[in-house]
C-alpha cells in the first residue's frame, strides 16, 4: 500500500483541472523519486512521466527543468539515458520556452555522461536533427556543439555532415538556429584537428544567405573561427567576408560589423590588413542609417590599441571622431562621449589635452541634454590622465556651468561627480574653486539635488579628514541654520546628520552644541524633528556621560513639545541611547 | 511552352518575370467551369434577425490548404479542415475576441476579427495569428494525440501581442523568414517577433505633425513570399509603397511607389474610388496585385509608373456611383487574391457575385454568383457582399464569404498540385 501510493498520488494530481496543483506535483517530483528509490523511478515514475506530456506549456516547462536534475534519483550518470525520452519530446515540442528548458537540462546534464549514455544521446540526436517536424530540428542544432565535442572521433564526420544538412535546411529557423551554433561549435574545436575545410565552407555559404536573420550571425562567427585559427588563416580566408560585411545592403549586418571591430581588428594582425578594416569602420562612422552609426560609434573605444600603429592612422581616426559631433542624430552624439574618453588611455596626456578635450567641450555645450548627461557620466574616465592644471583651466568653467543648468538632471549628475573632482584634485583647489559652488547647491530648489550634494560632502569628508570638515566646511555651511525657508535649515541638519560618522567628539561637544540648540526652538515643527534626528546620531560618537549632560535635556524638552510627531522623534532618540 | 492550370506550380515558381510574363500572355484558357461544393455557416433563411454577429468577417487559406480559418464579426474563429478533396470538415471552433472598453477614450473596442494569417511553416500543430482592432493574438491549434482517447483539436492562444497600435488594425503579414511579423493600423507598421510579446519596432509612420493636415491612410499591407526584407503597404490615395527592411531601420522613405495617375476615372468620385481596399503579393513574387472600388490592377514590380494590366469588372456600378455613395457602399472594402500559380486573381461584388480573372490576359472574366437568398431575387442587393475570399494554394478551391455564409466552389477539372 505505502509503495503505490506515491505513482498513483501523482498519477492523480497529475489529471487535476487546476494547473497549479499540477504545477505543484510536478515541483515534488525531486520527494517523489528520492522516495521510491532508485529502481521504482527507473521502472514506474519514469515511463509515467513518459505517458504524460501532453499538457500545458507551464507544466512541460516544468517538468523540463525537474528532469534536469534528475541524475541521482535515476541511479547516477550511468542512468542518465533514461531520462533522454522523455526530455526528446520535450526538446520538440511547439512552445519554444519549453524546448529551451530541455535544451538546457540537457546540456546540464552532458557534464557528466558516461560513454553508454553518450551513445545513447548520439542517437537522440540524429533523430532530432533528422525529424520531419521543425522544432526538433532547431533543437538539434542547438545541441551540436556538444554531441560534436563529446563524439568518439569516428563518430565526428558524419555528425558534422548531419550539421551540414541542418544549415542548409529549407525551414529559415532551423537554418538559423544552426548558423548560431556555430560559434559555440567553433569553441569547442582545437587548432589543430578541426574539419577546417568543411567549417569554413558552412561559414561561407551562409555569410552570403538571403535571410538577413542568418547574414546577421555572420560577422560573430566569423569572428569565432578566426580566434581560433590565428591571424594568418585569417587573413587568407576570412579577411575578404569580414570587410564584406561592413557593406552589407542590410543595415543590421553592417551594426553588427560596427560594433564588433575591435575583435575583427584583432583577429587580423597584420598592420595593413588593419588599416583596411580601419577604413571601412571609420566609413560607417557615417553610414546613412543612424543605427549603424550609433553602434560604430559606441565602438570607437576598441579602436585604442590601434592608434599607436602609425600617426597617420591616429591622424584619420581622430578627425573621423571629431566630426561625429556635428551628426544631426542625437543618439549618435550620446553615444560618442563614452566611447571616444576610452581612447584617452590610449592618447596620453598630450594626445587627450590637444584632441579629446574639443571634443568634449563641444558636447557638453550641446542642446540636447542627453548629450550633456553622457559627458558628465563618464569624465571619470578622461580626469586620470589630465592633470589638475587641465581640469581647472577646461573643465572647471563647464562643470560649474552644468551645476547651474536649468535641467536638474544635469545639476545632479554634476553634484555626484564633485566628490571624484575632489579626490583628484586636493584640498586646496576644492576649497578654492568648489567649496562655493558646493554652498550654492546645498540650497537647489530640488530636494534630491540636496540629498545627493549631502552625501557628496560626507564622502569628500571622508577623504579630506575630520579636521578638514570640521574646521572649513562645516562653518562654511552653518549659515544655513539662519535660512529664512525652512527647507535649507533641514537640508543643514541633514547634511550634519551624513556627516556626524567622520567628526571628532570634541567638536560635536563643543561647536555644534549652540546651533543645535537654538534649532530646537525652530518655529517649524519638521526642523525640530531633524533635530532629533541629528542628535540621535550624536549619540553614537559621545560618551555617555557627554551626551547625557549635553543633549538629553534638549531631548526631554523636545518630548514635551507641542506637536506629536516632534514628541515621538525625541522618544526615538532618547530611547536609541538610554 | 504556356502556362495552365495543369503547369507544375514548382516550375512556375522557378521563372523570371519576363519569361513568366511571355508564356503567361500566350496561354489560352478554355473557360472554366466551377462548381458549387459546400457551404459552411448559419443560412438561417426564416430568421429575421438584423443583427450582424454572424457574418463573417475575414477568411485565409494556410500555406498548405489543408485548413481554412473564418473570423466573424462576433469574435468566434472557425478552423476547417480539408478532409478530401472537394470536403471541408469542421476542426475546431473558438472565441478568439472579446470585446472590451477602452477607458482612455470610453469606447468600446470590438470583437470583429480584422484579419487571420496562417503561420508560414508547419509543424505538427497548425498555428493561426488573429486580431481585432487592437490586439494581436498567436493560436495554436492542437491535434487530437492518436494515443489519447479523448481527441478533439482545440485551440489554444500562446502569445498575446498587445498596446501596439493606437489606431484600428487592419492586416496581419508574416515574414517568410519565420521569425517576424507585421501589423498594420491607419497610420503604422509594427514589426514584431513572433516569440516575443513585449516589445514591437515601429517601422512605417505617416502621421503627420498636425493631425488636422492628415490626407491618407494605410489600408492594408503584405510581406513579400520570398524575400525577408521587402514589404507593400496600400493607402487610401491609391498608392502602394514598397520599403525595404534593409535600408533602415524606419522605412519611411518607400524604395517603391507604385500608383496609376493615367488610370485615374475623373470626376467627382475619383478620390473615393481610388482608394485600394487590398493589396497582395503574387505568390512567385514578381507581381503586385491591388483592388480599389472598381478594378483590380496587376502591377510588375519592376515598373511602378503604370500597372501591366487594369482588370475592369465593375463597370456597370459607375452610373451607380451616386446612390452607392448615399449609402456608404462606395467605402466597401473588397478583398483580392491572387490563384496559388499566380496566373489567375479573384475579388468579390454585390449581390453575391464574384470575378475571377485571368491576371495576364485583358478581358478573360468568369462571373461567378453565390447561392442566392431567394428574396433578393432580381434586386440588386448590396448587403449580399463577396467582401473576403481566399484561393488554395495548391489546388484550384476557392472559398468566398458572404454575409454569414461561407462558400466553397471547386475547379471542375481540378487536379492537384503535382510539385
Amino acid at each position: 500500500m505505502d509503495k503505490l501510493a506515491p505513482v498513483a498520488l501523482l498519477m492523480d494530481e497529475l489529471k487535476n483541472d487546476d494547473i497549479q496543483l499540477r504545477l505543484n506535483s510536478i515541483r515534488n517530483l525531486p520527494r517523489i523519486a528520492s522516495g521510491m528509490g532508485e529502481e521504482r523511478t527507473q521502472q514506474e515514475l519514469l515511463p509515467f512521466i513518459q505517458d504524460s506530456l501532453q499538457d500545458e506549456d507551464e507544466v512541460l516547462f516544468a517538468l523540463a527543468e525537474e528532469l534536469g536534475k534528475f541524475t541521482d534519483f535515476v541511479g547516477g550518470p550511468s542512468f542518465v539515458h533514461l531520462l533522454f525520452p522523455a526530455l526528446e519530446v520535450l526538446a520538440g515540442v511547439e512552445e519554444s520556452f519549453v524546448r529551451d528548458k530541455a535544451i538546457q537540462s540537457l546540456t546540464s546534464l552532458s557534464a557528466h555522461f558516461t560513454d553508454k549514455v553518450l551513445d545513447e544521446f548520439l542517437k537522440m540526436w540524429k533523430r532530432l536533427a533528422t525529424s520531419e517536424w521543425f522544432q526538433p530540428r532547431t533543437s538539434a542544432c542547438c545541441l551540436f556543439h556538444i554531441a560534436y565535442n563529446q563524439a568518439p572521433l569516428n563518430a565526428k564526420p558524419e555528425l558534422l555532415s548531419v550539421y551540414k544538412a541542418l544549415a542548409a535546411d529549407t525551414v529559415p529557423m532551423v537554418k538559423r538556429s544552426a548558423f548560431a551554433d556555430f560559434k559555440l561549435f567553433v569553441g569547442t574545436l582545437m587548432k589543430d584537428t578541426p574539419p577546417i575545410t568543411e567549417v569554413l565552407a558552412i561559414l561561407q555559404t551562409l555569410s552570403k544567405d538571403d535571410l538577413d536573420t542568418v547574414r546577421l550571425l555572420a560577422v560573430e562567427n566569423a569572428v569565432a573561427l578566426g580566434t581560433l585559427m590565428g591571424t594568418e588563416f585569417s587573413n587568407q580566408h576570412l579577411k575578404p567576408l569580414l570587410l564584406g560585411f561592413s557593406a552589407d545592403k542590410s543595415w543590421r549586418v553592417r551594426y553588427m560589423f560596427g560594433s564588433k571591430i575591435g575583435e575583427i581588428i584583432s583577429i587580423l594582425g597584420k598592420n595593413q590588413v588593419q588599416a583596411e578594416a580601419l577604413s571601412q569602420f571609420l566609413r560607417l562612422l557615417k553610414d546613412p542609417e543612424a543605427e549603424v552609426r550609433v553602434a560604430s560609434t559606441s565602438a570607437i573605444s576598441a579602436l585604442g590599441p590601434t592608434l599607436n600603429l602609425d600617426a597617420g592612422i591616429a591622424k584619420t581616426i581622430i578627425s573621423a571622431i571629431r566630426s561625429i559631433t556635428g551628426d544631426e542624430s542625437y543618439h549618435v552624439r550620446e553615444a560618442l562621449a563614452p566611447s571616444v574618453f576610452g581612447l584617452a588611455s590610449f592618447l596620453g596626456k598630450e594626445g587627450t589635452t590637444e584632441h579629446i578635450l574639443p571634443i568634449l567641450s563641444t558636447l557638453l555645450k550641446d542642446e540636447e541634454q542627453e548629450v550633456r548627461h553622457s559627458v558628465v557620466s563618464h569624465l571619470g574616465k578622461v580626469v586620470s590622465i589630465l592633470g589638475v592644471e587641465e581640469l581647472s583651466q577646461h573643465l572647471l568653467p563647464i562643470i560649474i556651468s552644468l551645476a547651474e543648468d536649468r535641467q536638474w538632471r544635469v545639476r545632479i549628475s554634476a553634484t555626484l561627480y564633485i566628490p571624484l573632482l575632489a579626490q583628484q584634485l586636493g584640498v586646496e583647489f576644492f576649497n578654492k574653486q568648489l567649496l562655493g559652488l558646493s554652498h550654492q547647491l546645498l540650497t537647489d530648489c530640488v530636494a534630491t539635488i540636496r540629498a545627493a550634494l549631502g552625501k557628496s560632502l560626507a564622502e569628500i569628508t571622508g577623504f579630506f579628514g575630520a579636521e578638514w570638515a570640521q574646521q572649513v566646511l562645516i562653518p562654511k555651511i552653518m549659515d544655513l541654520s539662519h535660512h529664512n525657508n525652512y527647507l535649507y535649515r533641514i537640508t543643514l541638519l541633514q547634511t550634519l546628520a551624513l556627516l556626524v560618522p567622520s567628526l571628532e567628539p570634541d567638536f560635536i561637544e563643543n561647536s555644534l552644541i549652540s546651533p543645535i540648540f537654538s534649532m530646537s526652538k525652530d518655529p517649524v515643527a519638521n526642523v525640530r524633528i531633524n533635530v532629533c534626528k541629528v542628535v540621535a546620531a550624536f549619540s553614537k560618537k559621545l560618551s555617555n556621560r557627554s551626551y547625557a549632560s549635553l543633549y538629553q535635556p534638549l531631548l526631554s524638552e523636545l518630548q514635551r513639545d507641542s506637536d506629536h510627531d516632534v514628541q515621538y522623534f525625541a522618544t526615538q532618540a532618547l530611547l536609541d541611547h538610554p | 511552352l504556356f502556362l495552365t492550370k495543369n503547369t507544375p506550380r514548382a516550375w512556375i515558381m522557378s521563372l523570371g518575370p519576363d519569361e513568366f510574363l511571355a508564356r503567361a500572355n500566350g496561354s489560352h484558357e478554355s473557360t472554366q467551369q466551377w462548381e458549387f461544393s459546400q457551404m459552411f455557416g448559419e443560412d438561417d433563411e426564416t430568421s429575421q434577425d438584423e443583427s450582424t454577429d454572424n457574418w463573417i468577417s475575414s477568411l485565409s487559406f494556410d500555406s498548405t490548404g489543408a485548413y481554412l480559418a473564418v473570423g466573424y464579426n462576433c469574435g468566434q474563429v472557425v478552423v476547417l479542415y480539408q478532409e478530401d478533396e472537394h470536403t471541408y470538415q469542421l476542426c475546431c471552433e473558438f472565441k478568439s475576441h472579446n470585446s472590451e472598453f477602452d477607458c482612455l477614450t470610453s469606447t468600446e473596442i470590438e470583437e470583429k476579427i480584422n484579419a487571420i494569417e496562417w503561420y508560414p511553416f508547419s509543424g505538427k500543430n497548425p498555428q493561426l495569428m488573429t486580431c481585432n482592432d487592437k490586439t494581436i493574438k498567436l493560436f495554436r491549434v492542437a491535434m487530437p494525440n492518436s494515443d489519447h482517447d479523448s481527441g478533439f483539436p482545440n485551440a489554444r492562444p500562446r502569445r498575446v501581442f498587445q498596446g501596439g497600435h493606437a489606431f484600428n488594425i487592419n492586416s496581419l503579414a508574416f515574414n517568410s523568414d519565420g521569425e517576424t511579423f507585421i501589423s498594420t493600423d491607419d497610420l503604422t507598421i509594427n514589426l514584431w517577433n513572433v516569440e516575443i510579446a513585449s516589445e514591437a519596432f515601429n517601422i512605417v509612420n505617416i502621421k503627420p505633425d498636425n493631425m488636422e493636415t492628415l490626407q491618407e491612410v494605410i489600408t492594408r499591407s503584405d510581406f513579400h513570399p520570398t524575400s525577408c526584407n521587402l514589404f507593400v503597404y496600400a493607402t487610401s490615395k491609391g498608392i502602394m509603397r514598397m520599403g525595404d527592411l534593409r535600408d533602415s531601420s524606419l522605412c519611411d522613405r518607400p524604395c517603391k511607389e507604385f500608383s496609376d495617375p493615367a488610370g485615374a476615372m475623373g470626376g467627382f468620385f475619383e478620390e473615393l474610388v481610388a482608394t485600394i481596399s487590398d493589396c497582395k503579393f503574387s505568390p512567385n513574387g514578381h507581381f503586385l496585385l491591388s483592388r480599389d472600388y472598381l478594378s483590380m490592377k496587376v502591377w510588375d514590380l519592376r515598373k511602378v509608373n503604370e500597372p501591366v494590366q487594369r482588370i475592369k469588372f465593375h463597370e456597370h456600378l459607375i452610373p451607380k456611383l451616386c446612390d452607392l455613395y448615399e449609402s456608404d457602399n462606395i467605402f466597401d472594402k473588397f478583398g483580392c487574391c491572387w490563384s496559388g500559380n499566380s496566373l489567375q486573381v479573384m475579388s468579390g461584388s454585390y449581390n453575391g457575385d464574384f470575378y475571377i480573372c485571368d491576371a495576364f490576359q485583358p478581358g478573360n472574366i468568369t462571373q461567378l454568383t453565390l447561392k442566392a437568398n431567394d428574396s433578393t431575387w432580381g434586386q440588386f442587393d448590396t448587403s449580399n457582399k463577396a467582401l473576403h475570399l481566399d484561393w488554395h494554394p495548391k489546388q484550384d478551391i476557392i472559398s468566398v464569404g458572404a454575409k454569414d455564409c461561407g462558400y466553397i466552389y471547386v475547379r471542375k477539372d481540378n487536379v492537384e498540385d503535382e510539385s
